[in-house]
């Protein structure tokens, strides 16, 4: 019962998220210069304990959607796999004096906002970055890369905090209700 | 060779993400061709047709900006009747033949996916193969020249627009018939670069630029953008022209794609010059 809840909670924010990303983010950003990369919550918000094959296989099919609704070749998938490699390597990293605990999960209100930020921000930034470096493939425009880089991490960082916590938020109310 | 086995079990998730890699640079860089045989862009049945349901039910909130740019465009082609003209008796009036010979075709298209924050944008249209668009046709819109048809499936086609880095036109000045080539610079959306003119011509801000009639894209006299500025680099020949696109590319909607009759007859009779 427990399993098949938390395959479903996995495959509907799959989809929600990927479809948020294609139809409105990526077009909502058509008048800025930046773009929002919201569907990163797929990866991060998988369990701590998932098996790394299994946060691979999702980055690289969530990336690899992106990269077709969008024509980026395969530049999205290539660092969102990044990122779904690194993932333990910071969780450790990151980790509270305590250890983590079983029942801990990867957003705002388990571990508190100061840990997802850490986490969250560092991942995007290691994205974005991997992102615009293979757009650019070039080393001519190095201000130019940094800026986009950090005004895309944050907007995207900002927008998944808030998603979380309208999600989130809502499912525990129907849960104490 | 056990150990090997027990190596490679152990540091399978390394192995996998070099393999996902390798697989994203393989298709990315060295096989362009693989993207176009597995439909792995946005022009294929299914992102096709997610996109353009998603662009039908989102139209009704900007049909009144579209009714405008429409309305704009047949109040321009109405004028260009030869109704609108007055008829000077005393010269001898000169009409274009009508029953001369077409030469471009127009399929009207619209636009259901597009980028300009890349450095390498494209835009998807609803009309493809069945409608008998190919790749290599120019795009057009009500504002001018728009991009570059660059992959085609039954229904759908996407084509690289003119913020692309593999874009080139030819151009050239409307005053003075000078022509260049038009090309992007990877970061300014809103300007695009004439180059390719020598420091002798004359080129003053406010120029307006059109599309060369040596062009098999577009047809002739489609309007690009007004020269924004002019300058020539120290020791270059060359000016460095900046244009200011007279296409927004952030607000596309209506596009026509430009069929050339004799493009491939053009072309033949071309290659035999250069093969001599």
């Amino acid at each position: 019962m427990q399993m098949s809840k938390q395959v479903l909670t996995l495959i509907l924010r799959f989809v929600i998220l990927i479809l948020l990303q294609v139809l409105l983010f990526d077009r909502l950003a058509i008048n800025a210069y930046i773009i929002p990369r919201i569907y990163l919550l797929i990866v991060l918000m998988l369990p701590l304990d998932s098996p790394t094959w299994f946060v691979l296989l999702l980055s690289f099919m969530s990336g690899f959607i992106v990269d077709i609704f969008s024509n980026t070749g395969a530049m999205q998938m290539m660092a969102t796999v990044l990122i779904g490699f690194i993932r333990p390597f910071v969780v450790s990293l990151i980790a509270p004096v305590e250890g983590y605990d079983p029942e801990d999960k990867p957003h705002v209100f388990s571990l508190g906002y100061r840990w997802f930020l850490i986490y969250a921000g560092t991942l995007t930034l290691i994205h974005h970055l991997a992102y615009f470096s293979l757009e650019i493939m070039s080393l001519s425009y190095p201000g130019y890369l940094i800026k986009k880089v950090v005004f895309t991490s944050l907007l995207s960082l900002l927008i998944m905090i808030l998603l979380q916590s309208l999600f989130i938020v809502s499912r525990h109310r129907n849960r104490y209700s | 060779m056990r150990n090997l086995i027990l190596f490679f079990i152990r540091y399978y998730a390394f192995f996998l993400f070099l393999m996902m890699e390798a697989f994203g640079f393989y298709i990315t860089y060295k096989q362009k061709h693989f993207q176009q045989v597995y439909f792995i862009h946005s022009a294929n049945r299914i992102s096709g047709s997610i996109l353009n349901r998603f662009q039908k039910s989102i139209d009704y909130f900007h049909l009144n900006a579209e009714n405008n740019k429409l309305l704009m465009e047949n109040a321009k082609l109405r004028s260009m009747l030869p109704g609108s003209h007055r008829i000077d008796s005393s010269k001898v009036m000169q009409t274009a033949d009508s029953l001369g010979q077409i030469i471009y075709t127009y399929i009207p298209a619209r636009v259901i996916n597009n980028s300009t924050s890349n450095f390498n944008n494209y835009i998807t249209i609803d009309q493809g193969k069945k409608q008998g668009i190919e790749p290599g046709m120019g795009l057009i819109g009500p504002q001018g020249i728009v991009g570059v048809v660059n992959h085609v499936s039954d229904h759908f086609a996407t084509a690289i627009s003119v913020l692309h880095h593999k874009f080139s036109a030819k151009a050239k000045i409307k005053r003075n018939n000078i022509t260049g080539i038009l090309a992007w610079n990877k970061i300014d959306r809103l300007h695009a670069q004439l180059q390719d003119i020598g420091r002798f011509n004359n080129v003053l801000p406010g120029d307006t630029i059109l599309t060369s009639s040596y062009s098999t894209i577009f047809p002739g006299d489609i309007l690009i953008g007004v020269v924004d500025s002019v300058y020539i680099p120290l020791g270059s020949n060359y000016f460095n022209i900046s244009v200011r696109l007279s296409t927004l590319f952030s607000s596309l909607d209506h596009v026509y794609v430009v069929n050339y009759i004799f493009k491939r007859e053009q072309q033949l009779l071309e290659s035999i010059n250069a093969n001599e």
